[in-house]
């Protein structure tokens, strides 16, 4: 898996957050991932526009939008969330994500 | 099969279902109308809101009035929508809604046109739910025609 943009350390997360600019409910929660992640030393949020990175969608499996997907430091996919989602959502299952990459 | 048997008043089989209390349906019909073709929200926009609502409450009469047209929706359309399933979906826990949540409907929407949001979407909760809870069948077709003779004329008196 390629989509790593940054070399991680064991213990590290990458999220990646697919959306659209015609998905209102990425639009929605954009400020509230970010908000999540900031409170968290140890992930990096990467966004990928579907419209622009359709083949880095298709290899993640994204059938819908917004999908958030967590990776560990070695590509391995530790969860992933799709649709309306809250802060308390994205927070436990990043929580989740954290835990599985030890 | 409705849970309850229909009353006898002129209407579909949601004003009819209402109908044992004439009171409440009149005012009912008289609310609906009343945020749905008044305000500054598109009556397009709101139409956009109830359909998909109207498939996660489980209303089958409401989902018969129309089927949500998402690839036809302008941003603001968009994003309404997708407040009102955030809305929906955190029902038993509103609070749980995120703030970021008002600060991205600010950057599209007037105080007032949040209002009126807020209170189309409860409306629609209550009366989606209604149907849901009274298991009101399908409209007919020709309740169907009523229905959206009734938002053209609506919306040609909003303009």
């Amino acid at each position: 898996m390629t989509d790593l943009p940054i070399q991680l350390e064991r213990g590290e997360v990458t999220l990646l957050d697919f959306w659209a600019d015609w998905c209102g409910t990425c639009r929605l929660i954009d400020p509230v991932v970010k908000r999540v992640v900031g409170d968290h030393s140890g992930v990096v949020l990467k966004k990928i526009n579907v419209a622009e990175e359709k083949e880095v969608a298709d290899r993640h499996g994204v059938a819908a939008l917004p999908t958030l997907v967590f990776l560990g430091s070695d590509g391995r996919e530790l969860g992933r969330l799709s649709g309306s989602m809250t802060g308390k959502q994205i927070e436990a299952a990043l929580s989740e994500a954290l835990n599985k990459s030890y | 099969m409705s849970r309850i048997p229909l009353s006898n008043v002129d209407g579909n089989v949601f004003f009819r279902a209402m109908g044992h209390r004439i009171e409440i349906a009149d005012e009912w019909a008289k609310l609906d109308g009343l945020i749905r073709f008044t305000g500054e929200l598109d009556p397009y926009l709101k139409e956009e809101v109830r359909r998909a609502l109207a498939l996660g409450i489980g209303c089958r009469f409401c989902s018969s009035l129309g089927d949500p047209e998402p690839h036809k929706h302008d941003k603001k359309t968009a994003l309404a929508v997708a407040f009102a399933q955030a809305m929906f979906q955190n029902i038993s826990d509103l609070h749980g809604l995120d703030d970021e949540n008002f600060e991205v409907l600010r950057s599209e929407f007037s105080t007032s046109a949040i209002v009126e949001l807020v209170c189309w979407v409860l409306f629609l909760v209550a009366a989606q739910g209604f149907g849901a809870i009274m298991k009101l069948p399908e409209a007919t077709p020709n309740e169907l025609s009523e229905y959206l003779e009734w938002r053209a004329a609506g919306q040609v008196e909003a303009a």
